[in-house]
């Protein structure tokens, strides 16, 4: 049984979501909040195994509460949800510490698949996102050993940003399906940190 | 069928306690003399005249006292010989608490030194006692203490109770007692352990249960507050000597303010609006602020100034010139300058953009400057801290008698008289050349300190003086109200009047102090107010009073909406109906809990008679003319004849699922059923209204001024009807709906129909009009309106509550206005959920105070319309900034605000005082403005034109800035003008008057074509005409640019709003799909539905993107075709391989070149997946040097190609279209599109588009 709490300021969407979650087997939706403010206030009286989290919410920003949480509870893996793809503001969200995101259009059932693959240690990424985590460790004039990526993680991400999927990226590299989730979920986490530490630097300089 | 014969059991129960009625009703011997003795008592105090004999209500915490000291100074004493009787009053907070520390507290009567009466926690209670000298010593220490009773007694154990009550450390107590002197004997004391003081009350009404009766010697001349022993001590405030009890009752100036101390539950009704650095106020401590003539707020601070107009600080400091260092104190003089006063940095003046300084090198006694005012002759006075100087025009004249001494305070009042407060010296008015002083003898040592000063309109002085002291001088009498507390630094910066006479004063440490109909109120951070250290007050133009404090920058706002929820005694979940079942009594009906009670204060759950026959759900309650009240429920209708004994006597209908009650003019009640039948009751008989009915739920019943009775239905519209005439409306009547939520129906004979998810409808003599949120409501769905006395209609919708005015609403139908701008309010404003329940009615109640109940699905609501401030104020005008190629223009200087209509009349020649030239060349130009507003700010609206190139306004919303790409050379005039939301567009509104001028050539170039001969002439003909042509198309593109940003708007909304329903229709068909015994067919159209819902997402998706002007780089295409492949081939059957640099270099692409792209990209796609019978595809993108190629290729079947690169005969015409489109779309914009294929070895269609001249492309 996977746990699931889902934030999103729209009333009649976050119950559809509640009622098809907790009408497929194997799922249990245990809370649902309106706001970001209101899941800081009672996610911690009993936490779920992945959060479903909007990024544009009224009040306090999808962004800014899934920092939070993830302060909080380093452990929790939120997936955003989001009705449609900017790629800026979902790449916000992961460096805020998000695992996944999902777009609210694809199916149904592709949401119950992303929740399982996000509690089983995958992590997707589409080729626009990517192209940004590239983009955001690569620094100009700054030789590529010195990247906080090893080798491997930066292959993985070249062939994302060129637009391979996963299996492609897999048997290009000669490695299995699995290595490549395992990879993602490692950028993933050295995005959180990378993104952290120069904000921090920023901090520091003043 | 019939409820009337077999369904109904109307029986009459009687659910009668005996017990509880003889409780209540049989009084004992005892209580019988005590409430003899209270009436004798009443009698006796009513002869006398009422007088508040002394009062201190600040808040003083006292701590290990000992045996303190006197805080009366003699005012009262009361001896032996007396036979009058008084009432004391005070306040506690206690820090101690009895359940872990032993102490005593008390308000304590000495009398000569010596002990006599104590009210508070005597040392041996452990409870709120009171204890009295029986004998010599300290009394404290005897055991002759009397608890007190208590309403809310202390638990000894489960269901038990102790006579007395603990004080508990954060409960706040009132005590109020009264002592009947007698000569010669013991005196009698009564008190009252939290009365009740609100509007209305009195000694006699109140409950036995607080009340403690003894005999005491109280005879006194001096009041103690002592506390000993463990814990903080306790908080003694709002302490007062009176004769008699009315006295401490609240007064009640109009009905309406009763009920609203009674919401508020006795908290200030009061917010603030703060800014904090979060909000982007540039420094939290705001020391001094001013408002100067066009409207702006100023701020001071440490580093300088900052101004505000309503939205957006902009800081002022070192940079622009001003070198001076903290800010004291500001002004805002009559020519529109604003003068800063500095800490040590002297003087400076802004005026047109400039700074002007001058320190003690000019005149200055000090460069440290604490005040500022300006005389009727226009002269600045500037007092600093080592005299005074007034400045006549340039020089600094010095009025000697200050010299050296500091200078606190300056005021001018209304009659021009000019007011000067020293620090060591007094307080002076300036008349006939001569500071005469104010003297006080009393109070001599206090005024010789003053920190702030000012007269307000009716001529009282106002001054806060010394550590502790607000003095007052009404007439010739000094009043001084003393605002002690147990902080050390409290003293009063600032004081200010608002618009209704109400004096404000700031303390250091306290917060606010609000003096009001002789009554003084503390209101601090604990009404959010963002800092208790206040710094400065200021009353803007509007009215609004804006507190700067240490912390931050707020504004105060009467508070009028509060809300009631689980918190308040409601318990959790939606509301349902409401009724006022006596004036300030009100019972809500909860879908799961059954009926609650307000009589002030909190709701309480209602127990009555019959609630668990009719169904705990309470669907709608209706207050009959007759004084009795139908409760309709899920299982039956009850009829509470009396509603004060609900608990005796109820008529039960069951059998009858109630959603609609409504009451005719003979008295006959009406009855909508959840089944769609309609009955009648009239003097006990019951007849069913079968005409008109269906089968849908009955949501609304209502009678109209002309007779007709109008039955709204979910599902089923419409219908009115009288006597035999019947009419029904739906969708096909012009409703946007059949769901009706609600009607109102006014006195004007106009029907107004809240719809689920259609808006509002008006009806009005056969004609129906819509407005929903195309026209600017905040939601589709209506579930409540009301109307105020104003006549707005308050709409509870899905989202928050709106209030639009019925004019507005008129002139919107009549096609007049084009939107609406209702004011919402929302969770930000205070509601629980912005959810407003429905369907059923009565919905929402307009209480007789005028105040509006709305339900929601987290409790009530409670608005009460008339603090609202109309939008009269109109919002100042300022054009603060132009820009040239994103830089400002120095030349610019900022306009005064002209009446546009007048110099719209004038013609296209401007007036040459303002002009703006701009050198040759294309410019982007910006002009950058504001409206100066503080009550609705995010509410401004603006329109501009710049006429010579605009033929009309522009109205551009709440955007405060215009852009022009290029404006050709010419003369032009800027103007751009504001409007409140409800307002007209204001007369006075700013102009520019700017040239741009041309080139040499573009001068001389007519000379030039005169001088030469025809050849060249021809080609300066040919010339002429690219000009013009460019020209128009720079022209065309300023136009285009104005198109785009709304298209962007409107496909951005459209995204948003559309896209979360999308996808609940998708989540919704995917849940309705897994119903088990669903045909095979229903289960294919649900997926379809599923399916388009997502499909119409995706082409959102699409349009949305390639229109907004951020995808703008070679970056977001690419990544954007990556993304989009993905997509497109996903589950389609075709293995799609991308291949796409995983950087692209910055280059722009316009909107334009981006939309044929796309579609060029996409019918490639298309042709691959419908056509080419693919299983293989292969996308790849380069970008190298200056070109963007996109291949798209298959492995299909592919076709033959004629020479041109046409289609053959054989391959479908569909095909060739194709191919067409793709080609064409390219050459549009500049580029090439190859197709090579062969049949039987696959297609590749390479899209080539040449980037430098795409990057030109957009510059131009």
């Amino acid at each position: 049984m996977i746990t699931v709490s889902i934030v999103d300021d729209e009333g009649s969407l976050r119950q559809s979501i509640t009622t098809f979650v907790n009408g497929s087997p194997g799922f249990r939706c245990i809370s649902a909040f309106a706001s970001g403010e209101e899941a800081l206030e009672h996610l911690p009286e009993k936490w779920p195994d992945v959060i479903l989290m909007d990024i544009h919410l009224t009040g306090m920003s999808g962004i800014e509460c899934v920092r939070q949480l993830k302060a909080m509870r380093p452990e929790v893996q939120i997936v955003i949800l989001t009705v449609y793809e900017d790629p800026d503001q979902i790449f916000a969200a992961l460096a805020a510490g998000a695992t996944g995101y999902m777009l609210k259009r694809l199916t149904p059932a592709r949401l119950l698949e992303a929740i399982q693959e996000v509690q089983a240690g995958g992590s997707p990424m589409s080729h626009s996102i990517a192209r940004k985590v590239l983009a955001s460790f690569r620094k100009p004039g700054q030789p590529a050993e010195k990247s906080l990526l090893s080798p491997r993680e930066q292959m993985v991400l070249d062939c994302l940003a060129k637009g391979f999927t996963y299996q492609k990226t897999g048997d290009t590299l000669k490695i299995s399906l699995h290595s490549v989730r395992t990879y993602v979920r490692r950028v993933y986490e050295k995005l959180h940190v990378h993104t952290r530490t120069e904000a921090v630097a920023k901090y520091s300089r003043r | 069928m019939c409820f009337l014969g077999t369904a109904i059991e109307n029986y009459q129960c009687r659910l009668v306690s005996e017990g509880r009625l003889s409780y209540n009703r049989t009084m004992s011997k005892n209580q019988a003399i005590c409430l003899l003795l209270t009436l004798l008592a009443w009698v006796g105090a009513a002869t006398s005249r009422a007088t508040v004999l002394w009062s201190d209500l600040s808040a003083t915490l006292v701590y290990q006292t000992g045996v303190g000291s006197d805080i009366l100074g003699g005012a009262v004493k009361r001896d032996d010989s007396s036979t009058d009787a008084l009432y004391f009053k005070f306040h506690v907070d206690p820090l101690s608490d009895t359940s872990t520390e032993e102490y005593f507290a008390a308000f304590e009567l000495y009398d000569r030194d010596e002990e006599r009466l104590g009210v508070g926690n005597a040392l041996k209670a452990w409870a709120y006692s009171a204890f009295t000298a029986d004998g010599p010593g300290d009394v404290n220490m005897n055991s002759g203490y009397i608890d007190l009773h208590s309403s809310r007694p202390e638990a000894s154990g489960h269901g038990s109770f102790y006579d007395y009550e603990n004080p508990h450390r954060g409960l706040e107590s009132t005590i109020v007692f009264k002592v009947q002197y007698a000569a010669g004997g013991n005196d009698l004391v009564t008190v009252w352990l939290n009365p009740d003081l609100g509007p209305g009350a009195s000694e006699t009404a109140q409950s036995e249960s607080l009340i403690t009766r003894f005999n005491a010697n109280a005879s006194f001349d001096e009041i103690h507050l002592r506390h000993g022993g463990g814990g903080g001590g306790w908080i003694f405030s709002d302490m007062q000597i009176a004769t008699s009890f009315s006295d401490f009752v609240t007064s009640d100036s109009s009905e309406s303010n009763g009920v609203i101390s009674r919401l508020s539950r006795g908290e200030q009704p009061v917010t603030f609006h703060s800014w904090q650095r979060e909000q982007g106020l540039p420094q939290n401590s705001v020391r001094a602020m001013a408002q100067t003539s066009d409207g702006y707020l100023w701020l001071g601070n440490d580093d300088g100034v900052v101004r505000f107009d309503g939205v957006r600080f902009v800081s002022f400091g070192l940079r622009e010139g001003l070198n001076s260092g903290p800010v004291q104190t500001l002004f805002g003089d009559s020519a529109g300058a604003l003068w800063i006063g500095t800490s040590g940095g002297g003087l400076s003046c802004w005026k047109g953009g400039k700074f002007t300084t001058f320190t003690m090198r000019d005149g200055l006694p000090s460069d440290s400057i604490t005040a500022l005012a300006e005389d009727n002759e226009g002269r600045l006075w500037v007092g600093t801290e080592a005299g005074l100087v007034v400045r006549n025009g340039s020089p600094l004249s010095d009025a000697g008698e200050f010299k050296g001494k500091m200078i606190t305070t300056l005021f001018k009042d209304s009659t021009g008289t000019m007011w000067v407060g020293a620090a060591g010296a007094g307080i002076f008015h300036f008349q006939g050349g001569h500071f005469l002083p104010l003297t006080a003898p009393a109070i001599e040592r206090s005024l010789q300190d003053p920190h702030c000063l000012m007269v307000d309109r009716k001529g009282r002085i106002w001054v806060g003086a010394g550590d502790d002291l607000v003095l007052c001088r009404d007439g010739s009498q000094w009043q001084p109200y003393r605002i002690s507390s147990h902080q050390t630094k409290l003293y009063i910066s600032t004081l200010a009047e608002g618009p209704d006479g109400t004096i404000w004063a700031g303390s250091a440490s306290e917060g606010l102090f609000q003096f009001k109909d002789g009554k003084i109120q503390a209101i601090n951070a604990s009404s959010g107010l963002s800092d208790n250290l206040t710094e400065s007050l200021l009353v803007d133009r509007e009215g609004g009073l804006w507190v700067g404090t240490h912390g931050g920058l707020n504004r105060l706002h009467p508070r009028n909406l509060f809300a009631f929820g689980q918190k308040e005694g409601l318990g959790y979940g939606a509301v349902q109906s409401l009724a006022e079942i006596a004036p300030g009594t009100i019972w809500a009906g909860k879908t799961s809990g059954g009926l609650y009670v307000w009589e002030g204060g909190n709701f309480r759950h209602l127990a009555a008679a019959g609630l668990s026959l009719g169904g705990p759900q309470v669907n709608s309650l209706l207050m009959a003319t007759d004084g009795s009240c139908w409760v309709a429920g899920a299982k039956g209708l009850l009829h509470f004849k009396d509603t004060k004994s609900v608990l005796d006597h109820v008529e039960l209908y069951a059998g009858l699922h109630g959603t609609a009650l409504a009451e005719d003019r003979e008295g006959g009640i009406w009855v909508g059923s959840h089944e769609g039948e309609v009955w009648r009751c009239w003097r006990g008989t019951w007849t069913a209204e079968s005409n008109h009915w269906h089968t849908h739920p009955i949501t609304v019943i209502g009678l109209d001024r002309d007779g007709w009775m109008w039955i709204g239905s979910e599902g089923g519209g419409l219908d009115r009807f009288k006597g035999e005439q019947h009419s029904h409306f739906d969708k096909q009547g012009g409703l946007l709906s059949d769901l009706i939520r609600t009607l109102y129906l006014d006195d004007q004979g106009v029907v107004w129909i809240g719809t689920a998810g259609a808006g509002l409808s008006r009806w009005r003599d056969g004609h129906i009009a819509t407005f929903t949120t195309r026209e600017g409501l905040p939601d589709n769905t209506v579930s409540q309106i009301l109307e105020d006395h104003e006549g707005r209609l308050w709409l509870g919708s899905d989202r928050g509550i709106a209030c639009v005015s019925k004019n507005e609403l008129e002139k919107l139908a009549a096609g007049k206005i084009p939107a609406i701008y209702p004011l919402v309010y929302g969770r930000t404003e205070g509601m629980l959920s912005e959810e407003c329940t429905g369907g059923f009615s009565p919905a929402g109640l307009k209480s007789r105070s005028g105040l509006l109940w709305f339900t929601t699905l987290k409790g009530i609501v409670v608005v009460d319309p008339r603090p609202h401030i109309a939008d009269t104020a109109a919002p100042t005008v300022v054009l603060e900034e132009v820009l040239l190629d994103g830089v400002p223009d120095p030349e610019f200087r900022v306009p005064e605000p002209t009446p546009v209509t007048r110099i719209k009349n004038d013609g296209s020649k401007e007036p040459a005082s303002e002009m703006l030239h701009i050198s040759p060349g294309k410019h982007r130009i910006e002009f950058r403005y504001t409206g100066v507003s503080f009550d609705s700010p995010e509410r401004v609206r603006f329109r501009y034109r710049l006429d010579g190139l605009d033929t009309d306004w522009l109205e551009v919303g709440t955007r405060r800035s215009a852009l022009y790409n290029y404006i050709p050379p010419g003369h032009y005039a800027f103007r751009v003008a504001a409007c409140n939301a409800d307002g007209p567009w204001v007369e006075t509104g700013v102009v520019l008057a700017l040239t741009v001028l041309p080139h040499f050539w573009q001068v001389w170039w007519v000379v030039l074509l005169a001088a030469f001969g025809t050849l060249i002439s021809v080609a300066g003909a040919v010339r002429v005409m690219e000009k013009r042509k460019s020209q128009q198309r720079l022209k065309r593109l300023e136009q285009e640019k104005a198109l785009e940003r709304e298209r962007t708007r409107i496909a951005q909304d459209l995204h948003d709003e559309m896209g979360a329903k999308l996808c609940r229709i998708s989540f919704l068909s995917e849940d309705a799909r897994r119903s088990p015994n669903l045909s095979a067919e229903l289960k294919r159209q649900i997926v379809s539905i599923s399916d388009s819902s997502r499909e119409v997402l995706s082409s959102m998706d699409e349009i949305v993107w390639a229109i907004n002007p951020q995808n703008d780089m070679l970056e977001h295409v690419v990544s954007y075709i990556g993304h989009y492949a993905r997509e497109y081939f996903q589950e389609t059957g075709i293995e799609c391989e991308l291949d796409i640099p995983a950087q692209s270099p910055p280059y722009p692409l316009s909107s334009q070149l981006r939309h044929h792209l796309l579609l060029a990209v996409h019918e490639a796609f298309t042709n691959m997946l419908k056509h080419s019978g693919a299983t293989r595809g292969r996308i790849s993108v380069v970008c190298d040097d200056g070109r963007l190629e996109i291949v798209v290729s298959d492995n299909g079947h592919g076709f033959a190609q004629s020479e041109n690169g046409a289609k053959e005969v054989g391959a479908t015409a569909v095909l060739g279209n194709g191919l067409r489109n793709m080609r064409q779309r390219l050459t549009d914009v500049g580029g090439d599109c190859f197709v090579k294929s062969e049949p039987g070895a696959g297609t590749t269609i390479r899209f080539i588009l040449p980037l430098e001249r795409a990057g030109l492309e957009k510059v131009g």
